[in-house]
């Protein structure tokens, strides 16, 4: 058995004894987690302190609502799902003055287990996609952060954001060109 | 700039392949190399986006323990809370219109009394 499958098991184990109502299973199944969700807190919200909230405020709603949690899917799906909903009730929160560009929060990633195949972020593209990425309008943000790094489907998106499938290709289409505008013909070094 | 070539550069950020095109648009591509340019710089996007999957940002510290003080905390019962704030607020309401009535009975024998006096 590989050392993946026994952290599943184990993550499968915690996820049972907290659906029974034990603090400490899913406290552990927080720490767990807690980077991955607060990765994508900060992504959608694009705000350090706003990512803290939406991540906390997501792991209290998953605990109220871990009884109704059927392991149909994975706990860390379920938990994006619960972190996405977070960061859109979050929304008028996050009119507030920003004081921390989202530069910072993806120049430092703490786990990197990129396979050579998929390639990472070269580091003359991270800094100006963060950017670009932050400087999206939220609503085309959402989307194509939904869909080009977490993979959701057009029909994921449309469900989760409460609009229409053809919305959802709309922002995406609007955001790529936006940031291919941005990083290609305005920010010229090193996007290739 | 060709009419295709500025078809094929609209149609490109809604799609993740150029074979999503149509065969004409496709061949066009195939032959044109602007528009391959073009579609190299969506797909090095996509890459790019798709690779952030993998790299995670660090939680900050006191996230994990305000996470278990908050679940540790017995859930607060809305509907049981907005009775027992109703109820206060009907005892309030109930104990001031007790406090007029008993001013205004004040009121009207202090002026009966003062016009009996004169």
């Amino acid at each position: 058995m590989s050392s993946r499958e026994v952290i599943r098991d184990d993550e499968h184990e915690l996820v049972a004894r907290a659906v029974e109502g034990d603090q400490a299973a899913f406290t552990e199944l927080v720490r767990i987690h807690q980077h991955e969700v607060y990765t994508l807190a900060a992504r959608m919200v694009a705000d350090r302190e706003l990512a803290y909230d939406v991540s906390q405020e997501a792991f209290v709603r998953a605990w109220r609502s871990i009884g109704k949690f059927r392991g149909d899917a994975k706990f860390s799906t379920w938990m994006h799902r619960i972190t996405v909903n977070t960061a859109f009730s979050h929304r008028d929160r996050r009119k507030r003055k920003r004081t921390e560009s989202l530069d910072s929060v993806y120049i430092e990633p703490v786990a990197d287990s990129l396979t050579p195949e998929r390639g990472g972020v070269s580091a003359t593209m991270r800094g100006p996609l963060a950017a670009a990425l932050d400087a999206l309008p939220e609503s085309l943000r959402s989307v194509i952060v939904l869909k080009d790094v977490y993979e959701w489907s057009h029909t994921e998106i449309a469900e989760q954001l409460g609009i229409s499938v053809t919305a959802a290709k709309v922002r995406l289409h609007r955001a790529r060109k936006s940031l291919r505008i941005t990083l290609w013909d305005e920010h010229k070094a090193g996007a290739e | 700039m060709k009419t295709r070539c500025t078809v094929v550069r609209m149609r490109l950020p809604g799609v993740e392949s150029v074979d999503e095109l149509g065969p004409r648009l496709s061949a066009h591509v195939a032959a044109c190399l602007t528009c391959q340019a073009e579609a190299a710089r969506y797909r090095t996007l996509r890459r790019h986006l798709g690779a952030l999957a993998s790299e995670t940002v660090e939680a900050p510290d006191t996230l994990l323990p305000a996470v278990a003080a908050e679940i540790r905390r017995p859930p607060v019962d809305d509907k049981r809370g907005s009775v027992v704030r109703r109820a206060a607020i009907a005892s309030a309401a109930a104990a001031g219109a007790v406090a007029a009535a008993g001013a205004g009975t004040i009121i009207v024998i202090g002026l009966r009394r003062t016009r009996s006096a004169a």
